[in-house]
């Protein structure tokens, strides 16, 4: 399929309509959810923190499809609500991080030499430290909460996402047409801006939509133990480890979250695989 | 104790740890008080109790805990666990009977002269398990060693009065206090369990416990179970009934439950809370709770910091929440609505609660406005995520404080940065628990006194001191009780703390097990267990 439909022309004709299926797929997926996250008030059926006292763990109904919580809250309710934090979260992190790996990695890249001495190692430290380590660290020092789990993600994706950068910038950088910039007296701005960084920055988007789908499953996973989204707002992980205690007497409460993370993580892969396949420099080269 | 925690222990493995930063110590009333006054156990099943068939001799009960002890030499143990263990291995001088009466153990017969001397007639039959006869210098060395600061033991507070003990013969030792203590006897049974020098000195006391008790230590394999059978040369005829007693360590709620329901186990701990009503029914298995033991949750507030500073904020706070909806919601209807600082089948109970026409939610907000915040505050509650019911209660709290305009946001910590922060003050508010209150002195001197050693509130009131401090040295209960009830009266005005609920305990055992009550020590009673056959 990408071999066919790889052509540079084409793809800035129609980008949606040439992306792998796979990727028009989960980019649906996504828009949809967004739409749902952005109208959680108009969406949710009942206010997602109201605690009510004759419906705790009440099952799945006709007013409630997705039953009630440990305090009788609406299922449905928290999960839209949950939606909407965890994607901000989600969003905000691989933006941040990727608004400053993409500078980062291009100046490594293109410059090399001490330049790349100094961004990398640094970021390479980074990178040896485990993900959720680094993160649970962070929180440690700064104190739980939505915006630091947020940081702690983009702090986790900043050093792969600045390698990827720099590893296709420095591609790029070694072109014909770049030199053909130099060559003409441009300066290294002009290069970098003209050149460079619109051609490096394929690779750079499939990574950051790849690493939104576990994005979420970290923020899951901090806010799960705690260190995430505080209760009473609504967050999937944060869901899921209430729902955990009563699984046996209300599943409901488990696995409607648990299907969100899924679908979420699932949308990103889908999204994330069809952009690698298109953009993959093999493909181009037919 | 419907636990089951994310990163964390369940709570009440961490109960008695609680108490080595002195959250738990016990006192107690009298001897004649507490025979006066009695709170019979409540079983909800016939064959709970004693009316099934006799008790027989023999067999293994495989028993599951909520955790693994941290140790098992009862000075130093800080998990409740751990007393759940070291209770069969150890006896006291005297102990708490069912009834909530002083009954006798090693002590036959006990006197006071004045209220400062306490002389104990001992038994003459009664053998360690390293075959040491039991006499009048075992009491002496296990109260010198409690109160040796090198043991670091966290119930030194409970003897702090002992001046002397004196081995007057083999079989009688007399303590001399440095003034009358009321709460002395309970202290006694509560936390006094006697030990042998010999035995201490000659292995590790954690993890070697030798003791007179109705079964001998066989072993600890960590991580997986401890092992205790029985004793031959009990000092109490007919006593232990079971052969073999295996503890497990279930920290998940629902292993214990299908660990009981598969015939793993005869007995569980701690049923969760959300299962309570189809569990305490089910005709599989006997269920065990009882209204004098368990723990009072409250809400604590730090009168050190703004906006809690305040007396008519911390009012508003109890007029605006709805305790009944607490119970109903975070606890599934199990327990008590909280009054006091202990349950309402406590012979300390006087029931007087000037916040039981709330929620009053008018008066909340007057209240604030009177405060100076006419528009609402924010405040911000510190929340124990290992807690579940806990921390359930801070959401629902919060939602309940919103509709007189206070926005309290929420921040889950890990435990030990909890403790930390509660007991250094670092928070606004929070909420908190004390375990094994059985006499009302023990929260009152620790947690509402000037200076005490879990007073996190940061309250102080000269006139309260003195009142604790005087119904301390008494030793007549209905003195004691009239200065409790002078207390309370104004601590609930002044409102450093507010309770929300009393948890109670309960155990979950199979149709075939006897003998078993939930007491106010919240020890297990083991030599009392036995099958029906």
């Amino acid at each position: 399929m990408t071999m066919t439909m790889a052509s540079g022309a084409r793809r800035s004709r129609s980008a949606v309509a040439a992306l792998p299926r796979s990727a028009r797929i989960g980019a649906l997926i996504l828009v949809v959810l967004v739409v749902v996250a952005v109208l959680a008030p108009l969406l949710a059926p009942h206010d997602p923190n109201a605690i009510d006292s004759s419906r705790v763990l009440g099952a799945p109904d006709l007013g409630h499809p997705f039953g009630s919580d440990a305090l009788g809250r609406d299922v449905l309710s928290r999960t839209i609500y949950a939606f909407r934090t965890s994607l901000a979260i989600v969003f905000g992190a691989v933006a941040v991080a990727s608004l400053i790996a993409l500078p980062l990695g291009t100046l490594a890249g293109y410059f090399g030499g001490w330049v790349d001495q100094v961004i990398s190692r640094p970021l390479d430290m980074l990178l040896v430290l485990p993900a959720l380590l680094l993160a649970i660290s962070l929180i440690a020092i700064v104190g739980p909460g939505s915006l630091v789990a947020a940081l702690a993600i983009a702090l986790i994706y900043l050093p792969i996402l600045a390698r990827v950068q720099r590893a296709s910038s420095l591609v790029v950088s070694q072109s014909g047409f770049v030199e053909g910039g130099r060559a003409r007296g441009w300066s290294s701005a002009a290069v970098l801006r003209r050149h460079v960084i619109p051609n490096a920055l394929g690779p750079l988007l499939v990574q950051a939509a790849i690493l939104a789908g576990f994005a979420v499953q970290i923020e899951a996973a901090l806010s799960f133990l705690g260190l995430g989204t505080q209760p009473p707002t609504a967050s999937l992980g944060l869901m899921l480890s209430e729902g955990r205690d009563v699984l046996t007497q209300a599943p409901w409460v488990e696995i409607f979250p648990g299907l969100a993370i899924a679908v979420i993580v699932l949308a990103f892969n889908l999204l994330g695989d069809g952009l690698r396949r298109h953009l993959d420099p093999q493909g181009v080269v037919s | 104790m419907t636990n089951n925690p994310g990163p964390g222990l369940p709570r009440r493995s961490f109960l008695r740890r609680a108490g080595l930063l002195g959250l738990a110590v016990a006192g107690a009333g009298s001897a004649g008080s507490l025979l006066a006054a009695c709170a019979p156990s409540a079983s909800s099943t016939a064959a709970g109790g004693s009316s099934g068939s006799a008790p027989k001799a023999g067999g293994i009960l495989k028993a599951a805990l909520t955790g693994e002890p941290d140790s098992l030499d009862p000075a130093v143990s800080s998990v409740y666990t751990g007393a759940q263990v070291y209770d069969g291995i150890f006896s006291k001088l005297i102990d708490i009977g069912p009834n909530g009466d002083l009954v006798a153990r090693l002590a036959t017969r006990w006197t006071s002269q004045d209220a400062k001397t306490w002389t104990f007639d001992l038994v003459d039959n009664a053998y360690f398990h390293n075959g040491e006869k039991f006499t009048g210098n075992d009491v002496k060395y296990t109260f010198e060693r409690i109160l040796d600061p090198k043991t670091a033991s966290a119930y030194a507070p409970l003897y702090a009065p002992i001046d002397a003990v004196e081995v007057v013969s083999p079989t009688q030792v007399t303590f001399h206090l440095k003034a009358s203590f009321g709460p002395f006897l309970t202290n006694l049974a509560n936390n006094g369990e006697i030990v042998n020098q010999k035995a201490i000195e000659s292995k590790d006391p954690a993890r070697n416990p030798v003791g007179t008790g109705p079964f001998q230590f066989v072993e600890w394999v960590q991580g997986d179970h401890i092992t205790l059978k029985k004793w031959d040369k009990y000092f109490r005829s007919g006593r232990p009934y079971l052969d073999e007693v295996d503890f497990r360590f279930l920290l998940v709620d629902q292993s214990r439950v299908d660990a009981l329901s598969a015939g793993e186990i005869n007995w569980a701990d701690a049923v969760p809370l959300q299962q309570l009503p189809t569990l305490s029914k089910d005709p599989r298995f006997s269920y065990e709770t009882s209204p004098v033991a368990g723990i009072p949750d409250f809400l604590a507030m730090n009168v050190a910091k703004a906006p809690f500073d305040k007396k008519e904020v911390r009012q508003a706070i109890a007029w605006a929440i709805d305790r009944k909806a607490i119970r109903q919601i975070a606890y599934f209807g199990s327990g008590e609505v909280g009054v006091q600082e202990i349950a309402s089948g406590s012979p300390w109970f006087d029931g007087v609660d000037p916040y039981a026409a709330g929620p009053d939610l008018a008066k909340a907000k007057q209240l604030l406005a009177d405060a100076g915040y006419p528009n609402g505050l924010t405040i911000r509650y510190l929340g124990l995520p290992q807690y579940p019911e806990l921390l359930k209660t801070g959401e629902i709290v919060a939602e309940q404080l919103k509709q007189v305009g206070i926005t309290m946001q929420i921040e889950q910590v890990d435990v030990s940065v909890w403790f930390d922060r509660y007991s250094k003050g670092d928070y606004e508010i929070s909420s908190a628990y004390q375990e094994r209150t059985i006499d009302p002195d023990n929260f009152y001197s620790l947690v509402v006194k000037t200076g005490g050693s879990i007073n996190a509130m940061k309250y102080s009131n000269p006139k309260v001191d003195q009142l604790i401090d005087k119904a301390a040295e008494s030793t007549d209960m209905e003195t004691r009780k009239g200065l409790y009830s002078q207390i309370r009266a104004i601590v609930q005005d002044e409102c450093p703390l507010i309770f929300v609920h009393y948890e109670t305990l309960n155990y979950l055992m199979q149709k075939n097990v006897t003998g078993s009550t939930v007491g106010s020590t919240l020890e297990l009673g083991l030599e009392d267990v036995a099958f029906t056959g």
